[in-house]
């Protein structure tokens, strides 16, 4: 609808910023503007399946490089580069559990 | 209360779910995955040799033929791969100074792995076999459990090394 979407995130990568459990609204159409630092994004990755990450990186190439919040997640090296074509969303909001 | 909502929206009818992934040092490591990867080759073997009995397969022996050939090589990258992860994370300096010799060992089981991927060889697979046992047990005596010996219950019957958790 709207091309807005809900996911439920499981996963610790991204906390605290994103707890496991947390919902996020995502917005589909939003990737058409460019691709910067610091934004959420829902991933299509090869190897990962579906996943939510923070830019770390657009290259000069425009490939995407992305990272976890936490220590835990894998590595900017491991997720490795994406194309803006596995972009399924941009993170608009962010509903936690702890926001009761 | 927005979260409240959607959770109870989610309960009625799940929302997609995204993964945060990580990559947490769970501290979960055994050998076994390993050890009964190598059995599997093993058995895969063993079923392949009955087929070679026949001089023309039939339709449905040929789908059996190329079944058991991919299982042979998706166990064999498995073996790779468990014992890469337990080389790789479990093993460091204070283990590497005691059992200098996992490094030699665990390239010894990728070039066999590799070799027994690409053959038919049941007494290379045996070889690979002896390995990953050396393998699993320096991994426990590492942890200081003792281990022993013993036939595995099903086919291929193999010897294993398992851990003797209740010494």
């Amino acid at each position: 609808m709207l091309g807005l979407n809900i996911w439920k995130v499981q996963g610790v990568s991204m906390a605290p910023l994103i707890p496991s459990n947390s919902f996020i609204l995502v917005a589909k159409w939003l990737v058409i503007f460019p691709i910067k630092k610091g934004q959420r994004l829902v991933i299509n990755h090869p190897k990962y399946g579906i996943i939510i990450k923070t830019v770390a990186i657009v290259d000069k190439n425009g490939f995407i490089w992305s990272r976890g919040e936490n220590k835990k997640s894998i590595t900017v090296e491991q997720i490795g580069p994406v194309d803006k074509r596995q972009i399924l969303g941009r993170v608009i909001s962010i509903f936690k559990p702890e926001s009761d | 209360m927005i979260y409240k909502i959607l959770n109870k929206l989610d309960c009625k009818t799940p929302f997609d779910q995204v993964s945060a992934h990580c990559d947490i040092p769970c501290k979960i490591y055994d050998p076994i995955s390993a050890q009964l990867s190598v059995l599997t080759m093993i058995r895969m073997i063993d079923l392949l040799d009955e087929l070679n009995g026949s001089k023309v397969l039939t339709f449905e022996q040929q789908a059996t033929f190329n079944r058991l050939v991919s299982e042979k090589e998706v166990h064999g990258t498995k073996v790779k791969e468990e014992i890469r992860i337990i080389w790789g994370d479990y093993f460091k300096q204070p283990q590497l100074e005691i059992y200098p010799e996992i490094h030699q060992l665990a390239h010894e089981i990728m070039l066999v792995a590799s070799f027994t991927k690409q053959h038919i060889k049941r007494d290379q697979t045996l070889v690979l076999l002896d390995k990953v046992n050396q393998f699993s047990e320096i991994f426990w005596r590492s942890k200081g459990v003792s281990v022993y010996r013993a036939k595995s219950p099903y086919p291929p019957a193999e010897v294993l090394v398992y851990p003797d958790l209740k010494a």
